[in-house]
């Protein structure tokens, strides 16, 4: 029971943890994420068939306001050791060092820089992506539709996994498992 | 059956024995099989992702095979087992005894170089590191050997021995089969029967 409670709780505990330098950042203006409705997924190909999993703990700050973009941040701090594809072999190599590490490097953060208009309600987040411990610059397009309290938005990121240094020993050429990683978050949120 | 009484039952194979010896050797014909057929297929875009999946399922089968072989050899070491039969020429009875030790080392062998070469996180074939941790059937991981990762030394010698052991194996295996046919048809004796109870025992008394 404890080893349950403590398998449990501990990412969410070690999450929040690690959120604590930008909870200052937190106020009531905050939006709160529904997890629930809210899920950030990757895909990709891997010996030759699609692949799609999630990220099953990661917790997220978001301040925006499209008549306030300069004073709008996100935050996102993602488990890496929470990824799910539904295959085992898939989900033990994804921890491993060549991947994301996890034992070193848990937590992956994206930390928005600036938020500007895109025109509707399409928006773009520069900022920067923390994993493996290496930073790397992104920018992360994405839509946001907000009625009265509540808000909705999604978005997609293509990364490039080479890049991030992943998989770098056992697939440099991407023969197995594709380059090109599609990050897709889905966001609902109220306030 | 009435000559099966003929033959005492201790010239006949534990059931433990008989089970456990079918079993393997079903298995074993299958990850022959897919074993040649998945380290061709691999190269190919078009059947790479049955082949990943058959290097898997190789994988998880092969690692049971090596758990079902040192409990055969086990139950073989602490087991009565049916004696040779006694119209047999000395070269018979040594090449019987020769070939049931190499059938043993291999199917202890086979399964153990397997293991150490995915613990070696190396691709020989590709000549780089090729880390893929091994699942038994989907359910949990199996250790891989500690020590050896990266070994790209090992890895080469490993898959070799696991290939020229295979094939070593086919060709033991037809030896095998016919020699058991040749005891049953041929001498009429007893030997094929003590494996395989179900059918009758051709010998009058031995």
């Amino acid at each position: 029971m404890l080893q349950f409670l403590k398998s449990t709780f501990a990412p969410v505990l070690a999450v929040s943890v690690a959120l604590a330098p930008i909870a200052a950042l937190a106020q009531s203006r905050d939006w709160e994420v529904s997890r629930n409705a809210s899920e950030i997924g990757f895909s990709g190909t891997h010996a030759g068939r699609a692949f799609d999993g999630e990220f099953g703990q990661w917790t997220a700050r978001i301040r925006f306001d499209p008549r306030d973009l300069g004073n709008s941040r996100i935050v996102v701090v993602v488990d890496t050791g929470s990824a799910t594809t539904g295959d085992r072999v898939q989900e033990t190599t994804l921890k491993n060092p060549e991947w994301f590490d996890s034992a070193n490097n848990r937590f992956a953060t994206f930390r928005s820089n600036e938020i500007s208009s895109r025109g509707g309600n399409r928006y773009l987040a520069s900022g920067t992506l923390e994993i493996r411990g290496k930073q790397v610059p992104v920018s992360l397009p994405f839509t946001a539709t907000i009625s009265g309290d509540s808000a909705r938005a999604s978005g997609k990121l293509t990364l490039d996994r080479i890049a991030l240094g992943m998989g770098t020993k056992s697939d440099p050429r991407a023969q197995w498992v594709s380059r090109n990683i599609d990050l897709t978050f889905q966001v609902a949120a109220t306030r | 059956m009435a000559t099966s009484a003929q033959t005492p039952a201790s010239h006949r194979y534990t059931i433990v024995a008989i089970l456990l010896h079918w079993l393997m050797a079903l298995l074993i014909v299958w990850q022959i099989w897919v074993g040649i057929w998945m380290s061709g297929a691999i190269e190919d875009p078009a059947t790479q992702a049955a082949a990943y999946d058959a290097f898997q399922f190789h994988k998880s089968l092969g690692l049971t095979l090596l758990v079902l072989a040192v409990l055969r050899l086990l139950w073989r070491l602490t087991h009565r087992f049916p004696p040779l039969p006694a119209h047999l020429p000395a070269w018979q009875q040594v090449a019987a005894r020769l070939s049931h030790i190499l059938l043993y080392a291999f199917i202890v062998l086979i399964p153990l170089t397997g293991w150490l070469y995915v613990s070696t996180g190396w691709n020989s074939a590709m000549g780089m590191a090729f880390q893929v941790p091994t699942i038994w059937f989907g359910l949990f991981e199996w250790p891989h050997i500690p020590g050896i990762e990266g070994s790209s030394a090992l890895a080469d010698v490993a898959i070799e021995m696991h290939q020229v052991m295979a094939f070593a194996l086919i060709g033991l295996l037809v030896v095998h089969v016919a020699a058991a046919l040749k005891h049953h048809f041929g001498d009429r004796d007893y030997v094929l029967w003590s494996m395989l109870p179900i059918i009758s025992n051709p010998s009058k008394a031995d």
